[in-house]
């Protein structure tokens, strides 16, 4: 078991003062055949570009509910979800697909590849969504797949590929269409202890390199440790938002 | 996005799920092949009854005997054209029938219906001769031994019909010369016999030399007009009666049979046949289309997950319907091919197997069955290929992507 792996990234993010995410009052109830359930019970928070943020809290206190809101994949119950200045309620079907495409990338915790289609395929789909011309996008997705280190790997179905390959073409794909902000639900989640280190290496230096923000959903401290700042949920609650714990390894999780 | 791109990215989504998209096309070739041939086989049912209805000849009427006191006689016959004031009838021709052994030298053929006419024979029956000259008017009228036969008789004892004409030919034990060979009947798919074998000679000369009396079998009138089928029942009918001094018409001691009587009796067959047949018509389709319907909603509901994360990946609703439209259009397309050419087979393959068993049931292709069960086919794969794809492609795509 690996212990003490450096963070390389021991130089400071570059956060501006642009607000990129803003939550307020988020209230989220799921609608079911037993009742209704309260899961987000108004949340509020805000995001600066550049940020890298983990998102804590035991399982079923909301933190994937509250990505697939960020990532508008779903709507809140109640409350605002002001995205780049633009409140996500004023924004048609339509508008909300272009949100999807051009401001988010989202890395799931299922990978959710399309298993027929080969690696290069995959990330190329974005690009087919957002418009761009076909040997834009062949180049640009030949780039990120060499980026995440699977170029011998492009023409192989995505079902041929281990759990840490498939996560890297999720990366890949994520990156398609240079979003600014990258939502990540638990990306590590399903992955062994080594390929969790590459993704979180990964996901890091796109947050200190490139200037994107990052959040990130996890239980586990030593993958919070990689980010700057910590919100923990519990109970569809913010119970703490702060600076994240940079000491945390592997062997404590 | 252009509708190009969305079609290849269709194209290569039904290439990738080879699996799927056969199941899917295999779904709506059934559909249709069985349809086609379901109705195909109905259909050549239909029309064979039509077509056997159709050379029943719907404008003769016969009187037939039915009395050993009071026989039919050729007075019954000019007693009965005496009545006719309304000329209803065109043609008659009075018969009496035996069946004899016909011999020459060495061959002989037994129990060959041997038929005596009069001079409207041919008319009446719709025979043609092939070869010689029919009876004359001296042959009918003194009962000279002169003999017609039909082209089985001529091959059989003579080898060819050529042959046979001027040649003697004994019936029974009288001496017959042979005046003419008939034209060759194809076999209505009623009788067993072969149409081919029978004779006829005179009236004159079979009630002279074979059965020795004046009684008739039968007399065949033809009518002027179809229509007037029940005026000349009732002519045939009347006269009878008074010459058997009845009144009642259940104490009738003869029969009058119209073909028209049959006619009402196939056309009821055949109107049954006719719901028979959309009944087939019916169940099939509906059978195909549940196919049909059942695979392309399972390939599409399957798919609710990939209609999410396509969604999540930045897809609009009307790109996603459009790419599932484009791979239902492909998929029913292909099927509606497949399965036209497998149901055209079929119908052949059907009808050559009825052939071999000398059966004379067909299948036959109409249009109607072709456009329709393409047309509802095709309808019904491009209606469950696109609405539930519809329905998924209308829910937040963190729903769709939930979907198991
Ligand atoms: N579609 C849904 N319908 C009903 N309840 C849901 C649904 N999705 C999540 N929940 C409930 O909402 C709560 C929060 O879920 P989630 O946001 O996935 O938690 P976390 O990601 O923190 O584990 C859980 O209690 C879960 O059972
Ligand atoms: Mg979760």
């Amino acid at each position: 078991m690996a212990n003490n792996i450096d963070k390389p990234e021991e130089k400071p993010p570059k956060i501006s003062d642009k607000i990129v995410i803003e939550v307020k009052d988020l209230v989220k109830t799921y609608h079911s055949g037993a009742g209704d359930t309260l899961v987000l019970k108004g949340l509020n928070f805000q995001i600066h570009e550049g940020e890298f943020v983990s998102i804590m809290g035991p399982s079923g206190s909301g933190k994937s509910t509250t990505m697939h809101i960020l990532g508008a994949l779903d709507t809140a119950t109640s409350g605002d979800y002001i995205l780049d200045g633009v409140n996500t309620k004023d924004l048609s079907e339509d508008e909300l697909a272009g949100v999807r495409s051009r401001k988010i990338g989202f890395i799931f915790q299922a990978f959710n590849l399309l298993a027929h289609k080969t690696v290069l395929e995959n990330v190329m789909l974005p690009g087919m969504y957002g418009h761009l011309p076909m040997t834009l996008r062949h180049q640009k997705a030949t780039e990120l797949i060499k980026l995440v280190k699977l170029e011998n790997r492009a023409h192989h179905r995505a079902s041929q590929l281990s759990g840490g390959q498939q996560q890297r073409v999720a990366i890949a794909r994520s990156l398609m269409m240079d979003p600014a902000i990258i939502l990540a639900d638990e990306p590590t989640g399903n992955l062994p202890t080594d390929q969790t280190d590459e993704v979180l290496r990964f996901l890091t230096s796109l947050n200190r390199d490139q200037g994107k923000t990052i959040i990130i959903i996890t239980h586990e401290p030593a993958v919070a440790s990689y980010s700057d700042r910590t919100i923990v949920l519990r109970d569809g609650v913010i119970t703490s938002d702060g600076p994240a714990n940079r000491n945390v390894h592997y062997d404590c999780a | 996005m252009i509708a190009l791109e969305i079609f290849r990215e269709a194209l290569s989504s039904l290439w990738q799920n080879k699996g799927r998209t056969f199941l899917s096309v295999l779904g709506i070739v059934i559909g249709i092949a069985s349809v086609i041939v379901m109705m195909g086989i109905g259909q050549g049912a239909q029309d064979s009854i039509t077509s056997e209805v159709g050379g029943l000849g719907t404008s003769t009427i016969n009187l037939i005997n039915m009395s050993r006191e009071k026989p039919l006689t050729l007075k019954d016959l000019d007693a009965i054209l005496a009545n006719d004031y309304a000329g209803v009838f065109s043609a008659y021709c009075a018969q009496t029938q035996g069946s004899y052994t016909l011999a020459a030298g060495s061959e002989s053929v037994e129990s060959v219906s041997v038929t005596g006419v009069t001079a409207g024979y041919l008319t009446v029956e719709g025979k043609t001769v092939e070869l010689g000259n029919f009876f004359d008017d001296d042959d009918f009228a003194t009962g000279n031994r002169v003999i017609a036969v039909g082209q089985a008789v001529a091959k059989d004892i003579y080898g060819s019909a050529s042959a046979a004409i001027g040649q003697r030919l004994n019936v029974g034990t009288i001496p017959f010369t042979i005046v003419a060979v008939f034209a060759s009947e194809s076999s209505s798919g009623m009788s067993f016999s072969d149409p081919d074998s029978f004779a006829v000679v005179p009236l004159s000369a079979m009630q002279n030399s074979l059965t020795g009396s004046s009684s008739l079998g039968s007399i065949s009138f033809l009518l002027t007009d179809a229509a007037q089928a029940t005026t000349a029942k009732s002519i045939i009918g009347y006269t009878m009666l008074a010459r058997h001094n009845l009144t009642d018409v259940a104490d009738a001691d003869f029969t009058i049979f119209a073909a028209t009587d049959l006619l009402e009796v196939l056309t009821a067959v055949t109107g049954t046949m006719t719901m028979l047949l959309s009944g087939i018509a019916g169940i099939s389709l509906v059978v195909g289309g549940i196919g049909i319907m059942n695979v392309m909603l399972m390939s599409v509901m399957e798919r609710t997950r990939e209609i999410g994360l396509r969604k999540a990946l930045g897809a609009r609703q009307i790109t996603l319907i459009a790419q599932f439209l484009f791979e239902a259009v492909l998929i029913t397309c292909l099927g509606g091919i497949i399965g036209l050419l497998i149901g055209l087979g079929g119908c052949t393959a059907y009808s050559f197997i009825m052939t071999q068993m000398s059966n004379d049931a067909r299948a036959v292709v109409s249009w109607s069955s072709v456009i329709l069960s393409i047309g509802i086919s095709t309808a019904i794969g491009l209606i469950f290929g696109i609405y539930p794809a519809r329905k998924a492609a209308k829910l937040p795509p963190i729903e769709a992507l939930r979907t198991e």
